[in-house]
């Protein structure tokens, strides 16, 4: 019965595919669609039996009835259960926006197919306990995303999709490698006989460095982020809203998956280090982004950093809920900004002011402290977790990580507050600025429930932070501007591929040699 | 003589060296495929057994199947995946052509 969440997700995808071909019809295509994002919902809440005492494992079944050593195992579990509620809040939220969005785009149907193509393949990433279907899964949910990217109809956007793609492919055969290298050692590609049978050896060891590099490459974390900025600058407000709450949530379910399954001892050292250098290089480029777009995503780069803080230390809880309550406010933050731009006709974060839209307004305050996770919200609880797993220098590193995430959102803040009256008056509540209020309430109503206390260490982050900020801004370190520009022609593009190409092979060289 | 596994590798070793080296988009491209190629051949040599035959006969040694059926499920992922990049290619070769015309 759960297989049915990804057939009726792809089912719909299919339908729309056939109505484009029978004409325009606007409602239908959009109910269609709706009906394809949230019906996997529906199948979840049927089969939950009791949704306050949810069992450890909630289903577990084999496709087609073969089971064993030739069937591939399909499971919800507690933390897959997590991972699938954030996916349907996340598509949920996004499909709405974009029936909105969309209404009056002729490519519409391409649009909604392929989202629910994404939509349906993230949904058996995070059921699968097979490593081969795990990879499919994960190419058909990035294939729709470069399409997404590439028809989003800038100029540019057919060059940052095809880095991504490129990349994202390069990643995609790395991790392939190592799935055949853990073939050749256990003879399985179910996680679970995976674990009954490996044994610690170089060959294992090299094959989890390759996926680990493959998997930071596909979450765009430094120093593998080179792809990230000029696609979610080049692409729509939904797709930039999926991609960045979702897409790059499906490569960290791998890696959980990895550290429950397969020794990885040996590389928590070298991935606190990435962890923390991804940390502090993304948070730093984001303070000098004029972009609001590329300031998201570099924050973004430095916010998965956390995560890979969560998955060295081999916190599975932790991460879990980091990650969803991550791609809830990245989300949110992605929406009521691309709100913003589209109705004040720039990206320029100086040039946009919320001031006059107090839904917006008061969405993207709660959400920028949600991201520098400050208590009560959902972030605050996840921090709270992966906190436990830390301790002595990495504790403060952590912290200071939240001080910096502070940072780059008070900028934020205090830029989009500004308000020169240059701006074209706009409507002020329209169900795109409602929606993308959400999911602020869903972080803060999550983090009262889970954990309703006022942590006192986050008075401290805080003024930090505002210290910090008031040093940046009393040196007019503001006014910098980011410099980075995608390559505005096909040799420039292709000779920076090689460059990033060449970033890719020596970080691989370097994660092979610490693993040997 | 090398086996097939270590072939594969250094026909991807091939791959990598092509998407450091080669600045064409297309030609970017086929370094990527010729790097799925180099890791098909590896597959093909983790199920490969000496002496083997086709394990749908009842034959006393059979090859391992089921590198051979992830491979096919592999080659239709990077078949789309190289259409969609080739289509990418027309599409910023367009834009170009139109950016060099408004200059």
């Amino acid at each position: 019965m759960i297989l049915f969440m990804v057939a009726l997700a792809l089912l719909f995808a299919i339908m729309l595919g056939i109505l484009s071909y029978l004409g325009e019809f606007p409602k239908i295509s959009s109910a269609l669609f709706l009906c394809g994002i949230i019906s996997p919902a529906f199948v979840l809440f049927y089969q939950i039996p009791d949704f306050y005492q949810i069992p450890d494992t909630l289903f577990n079944t084999f496709v087609g009835g073969w089971e064993g050593t030739s069937g591939i195992e399909v499971g919800i579990e507690g933390f897959t259960l997590i991972f699938l509620f954030g996916e349907l809040i996340v598509f949920t939220l996004v499909g709405i926006y974009a029936v909105s969005y969309y209404k009056n785009d002729p490519k519409r149907y391409k649009f909604f197919s392929l989202i629910l193509v994404m939509h349906g393949a993230l949904i058996g990433v995070f059921m699968t306990r097979d490593i081969f279907n795990l990879f499919v899964l994960m190419e058909l949910a990035s294939a729709s995303a470069f399409a997404l990217v590439a028809i989003s109809g800038n100029d540019n956007s057919n060059r940052a999709a095809f880095r991504y793609l490129l990349f994202s492919v390069i990643a995609s055969y790395l991790f392939l490698l190592s799935i055949g290298i853990i073939y050749l050692n256990t003879g399985h590609l179910n996680f679970e006989l995976i674990g009954e049978h490996i044994g610690r050896s170089r060959e294992v060891d090299i094959a989890v460095g390759i996926a680990f590099v493959a998997m930071i490459l596909k979450a765009g974390i430094f120093p593998l982020h080179f792809w990230l900025p000029d696609v979610y600058s080049e692409s729509d407000t939904p797709i930039c809203a999926l991609l960045a709450g979702m897409t790059r949530r499906a490569p960290i379910y791998a890696m959980l998956m990895f550290t429950l399954y397969l020794p990885m001892s040996h590389m928590s050292d070298l991935l606190l280090i990435v962890a923390f250098a991804s940390i502090f290089f993304g948070t730093t480029m984001a303070l000098f982004q004029n972009d609001v777009w590329r300031l998201l995503a570099y924050a973004s780069i430095g916010l998965m950093g956390i995560v890979l803080v969560g998955i060295a230390t081999e916190n599975t809880m932790g991460v879990t809920y980091y990650v969803i309550a991550h791609a809830i406010v990245t989300t949110g933050l992605f929406l009521t900004t691309g709100t913003l731009s589209d109705l004040q006709r720039t990206r320029k974060v100086r040039d946009l002011t919320y001031q006059r839209d107090i839904f917006i307004f008061t969405s993207v305050v709660m959400l920028s402290f949600a991201l520098g996770s400050l208590s009560p919200s959902l972030n605050a609880f996840a921090k709270s977790e992966l906190l436990e797993g830390l301790g002595g220098y990495y504790a403060i590193l952590f912290q200071a990580s939240f001080v910096m995430a502070l940072l780059v959102m008070l900028k934020m803040n205090y830029l989009l507050w500004q308000d020169d009256g240059s701006r074209p008056h706009y409507k002020t509540v329209n169900i795109k600025s409602v929606v993308s209020g959400i999911p602020a309430m869903i972080l803060i109503f999550l983090g009262l429930y889970l954990s309703p206390v006022f942590v006192p260490m986050d008075i401290l982050i805080f003024v930090i932070a505002g210290a910090l900020f008031l040093l940046i801004f009393s040196l007019n370190m503001l006014e910098f501007e980011g410099i980075e520009k995608l390559g505005t022609n096909f040799r420039t593009l292709g000779t920076s591929n090689n460059y990033y190409a060449m970033v890719l092979f020596t970080f691989l060289a370097i994660i092979l040699i610490y693993t040997i | 003589m090398i086996d097939a596994q270590t072939a594969g590798i250094i026909i991807m070793l091939v791959g990598m060296y092509g998407l450091m080296v080669k600045r064409e988009l297309i030609k970017q491209l086929i370094a990527v495929n010729i790097l799925s190629v180099g890791l098909v051949l590896f597959f093909m040599g983790i199920g490969y057994v000496e002496g083997g035959g086709f394990p749908i006969h009842p034959v006393d040694i059979a090859v391992d199947p089921l590198p051979a059926a992830l491979m096919i499920t592999t080659l239709v992922v990077d078949v789309a995946v190289t259409s969609l990049g080739l289509a990418m290619v027309i599409k910023i070769k367009r834009v170009e052509a139109k950016e060099v015309s408004n200059k």
